[in-house]
């Protein structure tokens, strides 16, 4: 348990025994965070409250099987990330086809390298712009790519925790992280354009 | 390097993940092509809107719901717990009660065979007044002693573990002990040889109770722990 603080390892034995003081000792300082990841993955504050409560409660059942092998934040934002994919997969009442979704096909992805290498150069984009559109951009990405976005642009994670947290290699994430990346600027090209 | 690998490296590049030679390349490449360089701009533009997105605050009751729920899950994990407790309780209390019936009614068995018993002595190789029971193999020729020594070594294994399990199931000592009277009983009587499969057999039952109860008795005390059990491949 070489990521853990001696503090940290004592509050989670404390927890593993069922000591709920220790436990909110234990994710008081990683709550917000986890709220915040919750939040832009769902797009609303209730869904965000409920995901997050609900990803601390598994955390609880579960501090057994927390191995050390991250540190204990990483396990809690890994448990939030999952959580909110599952409530987003569970949820989806209509089937909804994002806007980036269109990207992805082979005509889809020319589309993508002719938005970024045309013979027109790209207009440049006003930040106060950008600013005005990016939230409602980032929610029209696929859940795939949208976490990418928030756990690397919004929540500035590394890349070595987004690989643990997505449990993958950072080249995995590298590769992720642009191709997240562009479909973001298409979507926020279109938006400024209409 | 040409647009498209300067495309695949300029997420990389905003985030300084690129080896010294890829970025010398790409700030080369970055001075010569106009589109690349507006292209590039766009995406920090766009990168460091997104690291300016403001964090929202938690809900106000945040806490206090999380309390409540936290309580009222280990509350769940007691009353889960107890019910546990109560049924592998009765649990092991059936298996105990089925061993005894089990050995009672071959020891029964056994005493409606008053020829049986009178042939064995007569017989030279019984040797009389030493003390059968779990312990019997000393004066039991065909008898497998080192099967009865095992058995015997299980017994005194789970029943050691019972002891240091009373405050969980203070009946598995009690009744055990009834197990060890009955099989007490026994030494006035003259077992034949031919019986030694059966008394086994009843050795062995007992085992099984035995090893089943302290199965139960580690399952209880492991969820009262709030422990898990792990599948390692």
């Amino acid at each position: 348990m070489g990521n853990l603080s001696v503090q940290e390892a004592s509050l989670i034995e404390q927890s593993k025994s069922g000591n709920i003081e220790s436990f909110e000792q234990l994710v008081i300082s990683h709550q917000k965070k986890m709220f915040n990841i919750a939040f832009r993955m769902l797009g609303n504050l209730e869904d965000a409250n409920d995901v997050t409560q609900e990803a601390l409660i598994k955390a609880y059942r579960g501090i057994n099987s927390f191995n050390g092998k991250s540190s204990f934040s990483t396990w809690l934002y890994t448990i939030v990330n999952n959580a909110s994919i599952d409530f987003i997969r569970k949820n989806k009442k209509n089937k909804t086809v994002y806007l980036d979704r269109e990207y992805e096909s082979a005509e889809g992805t020319h589309k993508i390298e002719v938005a970024c290498h045309g013979d027109t150069p790209e207009e440049v984009l006003e930040k106060k712009e950008v600013r005005r559109v990016i939230e409602e951009a980032i929610k029209e990405l696929s859940e795939d790519h949208r976490r990418i976005i928030v756990l690397r642009d919004i929540e500035q994670f590394t890349y070595a925790e987004i690989a643990q947290i997505l449990d993958c290699s950072e080249g995995t994430v590298k590769s992720r992280i642009n191709r997240a990346r562009k479909i973001l600027k298409v979507i926020i090209m279109e938006k400024l354009k209409n | 390097m040409n647009c498209k690998d300067f495309d695949l490296l300029a997420s990389a590049n905003i985030d300084n993940m690129l080896s010294n030679e890829e970025r010398m390349e790409f700030e080369n490449h970055l001075e010569i092509c106009e589109t690349c360089n507006i292209a590039y701009k766009n995406l920090e533009t766009i990168i460091s809107s997104a690291s300016e997105i403001e964090e929202v605050e938690l809900p106000s009751k945040f806490s206090s719901e999380l309390r409540s729920r936290l309580e009222k899950e280990t509350k769940v994990n007691k009353t889960f717990s107890s019910k546990m407790k109560t049924w592998t309780s009765i649990a092991a209390g059936l298996l105990i009660i089925l061993a005894s019936i089990s050995l009672l009614s071959n020891y029964l068995e056994l005493k409606k065979k008053p020829n049986l018993i009178s042939e064995i002595e007569n017989s030279s190789n019984y040797e009389g007044n030493d003390t059968y029971g779990i312990t019997m193999d000393k004066n039991q020729e065909s008898l497998d002693a080192e099967s009865i020594d095992e058995d015997e070594a299980n017994l005194k294994e789970s029943y050691t573990s019972n002891q240091e399990q009373k405050k969980e199931i203070n009946m598995a000592s009690m009744t055990k002990r009834s197990i060890d009277e009955e099989v007490a009983i026994a030494p006035d009587e003259e077992v034949p040889p031919q019986s030694n499969n059966k008394l086994k057999s009843n050795l062995l039952k007992i085992s099984i109770s035995a090893l089943l109860l302290a199965i139960l008795v580690f399952i209880n005390k492991t969820k009262t722990k709030r422990g898990y059990f792990k599948h390692i491949k």
